[in-house]
């Protein structure tokens, strides 16, 4: 082996092992998603005023989220063309009141795992753009702050898997 | 044989009849379920646009529950919890002793047509189960004698606002609300307070047998 080999060879092995020790970031992965049917209304209830919403339907999507690298991440955001309006809530238990408020930032911690589930975090479709039927999929995307977009294949059905 | 040894036995026989009796007693008082109030006999309008009476269902034991179809979290798992139980009340051939209510808690934007596509979706079996609607201050009047709570809230900028927002100002709303079932007695009276989404099935089922058993 000759010299300039040997640095080389130096070289790549320095580098591999700074890129062993260096932070990897966030490793975002995806399980058991689903959601939740829903139907379509076709303008029924239109004429209360009430509401852009009324008569359209909604559906809600949950998911695990997990995280498998050495720093935190945050879910920001989602989306789908499902539904014309994509937000992430969370249900939350006062005595036996079921209320719900919006949660513009989710963080998921470093080799972590979050659960959006029933009476819990989850993924509201508001004004849904067709009907969601058992045995249906489609896409959501899911914004993280780190990780950026993160496509999900999502089973409509009736309970979670 | 002594005459001892027969009153012996006849004293063991007289304790063992009594003890049953006591456990009889006792699993009857465990089985009688109180009485909170009576469901009122208004009309509302079912999933068909049919005025629907819930006096119409005197003499069957009725799973009673209120929701809003645009729930996505809560309401759907009371209806999940109450599909279980229409499943399991035929399974048992109990179908026609058995009546399960939906009643809306947002009639503006549940009509009987939206009710009936809930419905459907979610397989419901409507031989034995009615998704009623009705006028706004009946409603109300009926989550006041039930104890239902309702909060309506509108998200406005993706913040969280109880009440009535101006007009027109393109929103949608939510409404915070108890998690509840009722079971209805023969004579409309509600007999046990059920935990809504959280029900278990097995304790529902053994308490509309125990309301069934009932004269």
């Amino acid at each position: 082996m000759g010299k300039g080999t040997r640095i080389a060879v130096g070289l790549l092995a320095a580098a591999l092992a700074a890129c062993a020790q260096a932070p990897q970031g966030p490793r975002i992965r995806i399980e058991n998603a689903w959601a939740r049917p829903g139907a379509v209304a076709m303008g029924e209830g239109m004429g209360h005023g009430m509401s852009h919403a009324g008569g359209a339907s909604t559906s809600a999507a949950f998911f695990v989220v997990v995280n498998e690298g050495d720093t935190p991440d945050a879910l920001v955001g989602a989306a789908s063309d499902v539904a014309r309006s994509v937000e992430v809530h969370e249900t939350v238990m006062e005595g036996d009141v079921a209320k719900m408020h919006p949660v513009p930032r989710v963080e998921i911690p470093a080799r972590g795992r979050v659960a959006f589930q029933p009476r819990g975090l989850h993924v509201m479709l508001i004004d849904l753009t067709r009907p969601l039927n058992a045995g249906d999929t489609f896409t959501l995307t899911l914004r993280f702050e780190r990780s950026g977009e993160i496509p999900v294949t999502v089973a409509v059905r009736e309970t979670s898997p | 044989m002594p005459r001892g040894f027969w009153l012996g036995v006849g004293l063991a026989l007289l304790f063992v009849a009594a003890a049953g009796a006591a456990k009889v007693a006792l699993d009857l008082r465990a089985e009688a379920l109180p009485v909170y109030t009576t469901v009122p006999d208004w009309p509302f309008t079912d999933q068909d646009g049919r005025t629907f009476r819930l006096g119409q269902t005197r003499g069957k034991v009725v799973v009673l529950g209120m929701i809003y179809t645009h729930c996505p979290d809560v309401c759907p798992l009371i209806t999940a919890r109450m599909r279980e139980l229409q499943q399991q009340a035929a399974a048992e051939g109990l179908a026609d002793q058995v009546f399960f209510v939906t009643i809306t808690f947002d009639p503006e934007r549940d009509t009987p047509e939206v009710l009936r596509r809930y419905a459907e979706v979610r397989k419901v079996d409507f031989r034995n189960w009615a998704f009623l609607t009705g006028d706004l201050p009946t409603i109300q009047h009926l989550t006041q004698v039930l104890g239902i709570y309702t909060e309506r809230v509108y998200l406005i900028n993706g913040t969280p606002v109880s009440g009535t927002p101006a007009p027109g100002a393109g929103l949608h709303y939510f409404i915070n609300h108890t998690d509840r079932l009722f079971l209805v007695d023969r004579q409309g009276r509600v007999r046990a307070l059920l935990p809504g989404s959280r029900t278990d099935p097995a304790e529902a089922m053994r308490k509309i047998r125990a309301l069934l058993r009932e004269r």
